[in-house]
């Protein structure tokens, strides 16, 4: 059967499938129910099927403060002056670090919701979908040693026996490490189909500490290795439209670049919990490297910048941060 | 801007009357099951109002309310209270216009779940590629992937239905 043909066809039988008129009447009783025996919960943020145990610290105070009364002002971030972490607190070691464990699978008994990720097992370790992307155009250039080639079998309701090494929940696909770049950071699947490549990188961010954003963005190398940077509305971003802009001013991208590296990080959980992404105060930078990667940066108006997956924000010294983020308007 | 509502047969019950029908069959097609699809329908407009997103506009909404029912047909599959099987002889046949939609139906109810969730939202709903990539927040490889599966699957499966 022809393609259009199964379109045509398979709508005109799912368009025979109505639910009755008692379900709505039924979801209004449930409703109501619920309305009188409400009570206090507590969201949970699960990703890739497993918990990620983010250390918990203690967000700084301002920050927290913005995010309770709303938005930052208009066009100027509000300076934040970041209290120490209580030692003690789990994640969070005495010089304010921040301690990302190893990710952990969920308790299938605990009948919690995962929301599910593209993720792979190597070498003992998970790795998710990089926030780096590549074309695959370039990616057999980068395509360095081949490391194995994953096994499907991860789902989301998968218990800890399923992940094995190079186990995946995307199919079965040739694994590489990726030149330039160390393979405890990142690989790279690969594969071709009918002639058409499909490469996707994976990053691995948890299991460590980080002191610093050297301690991430470091291991992207992206010093001297910066061909161009666009900057991306939230409103384009979250409504798919791919309207970014070049990022003219490169002295401010530059000292951004370096403030970054020092950036102090601060556990996500509480800053989450707060509501950071409930403001849409967000622009995304794209930094294209010269191996054509491109990295995503989430640029938050309270001064705080995140990457990918990794369950940590970091505060970037506010004229850096300042100068970047009034360089991005249309 | 949606917000949440404080008493039922506000927004929630507004976004019901638009979303109903289409979160409905992508659970049956999931879960084979009226009364599961009715649940699982159910069950996702609770969660509307429980999570009270801020939507930016209508498709916004109806890609969180498909990745929510999603997830959750997921869930209950994974949970082993029901058979993965799906069965359409079940007390509760699905009421469909004729045998060769039935039959259709079957094909792809039978498809491993991964591979009929692109599938039906790929040619019910039409989403393109990347969006079904955000909606499922799987890469578009990944989505790619299993629709040129699914489609093997359905091309040799049709192919024996048309030889009956």
């Amino acid at each position: 059967m022809k393609e259009d043909q199964f379109r045509t066809l398979y709508k005109k039988a799912v368009d025979s499938m109505k639910p009755d008129e008692d379900m709505k009447k039924e979801l209004i009783n449930k409703l109501e129910q619920r309305q009188e025996r409400k009570r206090p919960r507590k969201s949970v943020y699960i990703a890739a099927s497993i918990v990620i145990a983010a250390g918990i610290g203690l967000a700084a105070p301002n920050i927290l403060q913005q995010l309770n009364s709303g938005q930052s002002t208009q066009g100027q971030i509000t300076q934040v002056t970041p209290s120490p972490s209580e030692p003690g607190n789990a994640g969070t070691n005495a010089s304010g670090s921040i301690v990302i464990p190893k990710l952990e699978l969920p308790d299938m008994k605990s009948g919690v919701m995962a929301d599910m990720i593209a993720l792979v097992v190597y070498k003992d370790n998970i790795y998710t979908q990089s926030a780096t992307r590549i074309d695959a155009a370039d990616a057999a250039a980068l395509r360095g040693d081949k490391l194995g080639r994953t096994t499907g079998g991860i789902d989301e309701w998968s218990g800890k026996d399923k992940y094995t090494e190079l186990a995946s929940n995307i199919g079965e696909t040739d694994i590489y490490s990726v030149k330039g770049y160390d393979a405890s950071f990142l690989i790279m699947s690969y594969s071709e189909i009918n002639g058409e490549v499909f490469a996707e990188l994976y990053e691995h961010t948890n299991g460590i500490t980080i002191n610093s954003g050297a301690d991430l963005f470091g291991k992207l190398n992206l010093e001297g290795r910066i061909t161009s940077a666009q900057w991306e509305s939230f409103d384009s971003w979250n409504n798919g439209l791919q309207q970014s802009t070049p990022l003219a001013d490169g002295e401010s991208l530059s000292g951004f670049l370096t403030a970054l590296q020092a950036a102090k990080p601060l556990a996500a959980e509480p800053l989450i919990e707060q509501g950071i992404y409930d403001s849409e105060d967000r622009k995304i930078l794209y930094l294209q490297l010269e191996d054509n990667a491109r990295v995503e940066l989430t640029l938050f108006g309270q001064g705080l910048v995140r990457y990918g997956q990794a369950p940590v924000f970091f505060e970037v010294e506010s004229v850096s941060f300042q100068k970047l983020w009034d360089s991005m308007k249309l | 801007m949606q917000r949440s509502m404080t008493r039922p047969g506000n927004h929630v019950i507004k976004s019901y009357e638009i979303y109903a029908d289409m979160l409905f069959r992508i659970a049956l097609v999931h879960l084979g099951s009226r009364q599961d699809a009715e649940e699982a329908t159910q069950d996702t407009f609770i969660k509307l109002i429980e999570k009270a997103p801020k939507f930016k506009d209508a498709e916004h909404q109806k890609a969180w309310l498909i990745r929510v029912i999603t997830n959750h047909c997921k869930t209950l599959l994974g949970r082993g209270w029901r058979k993965r099987e799906v069965k359409l002889e079940s007390a509760e046949p699905i009421a469909v216009d004729s045998p060769e939609d039935l039959a259709l139906l079957q094909l792809v109810m039978a498809m491993p779940m991964k591979y009929k969730t692109v599938i039906h939202l790929y040619y019910y709903e039409d989403y393109p590629i990347q969006e079904i990539s955000k909606i499922l927040q799987i890469s578009q490889s990944a989505v790619k992937m299993r629709l040129q599966r699914g489609r093997q699957l359905l091309k040799l499966e049709l192919e024996g239905v048309e030889s009956h």
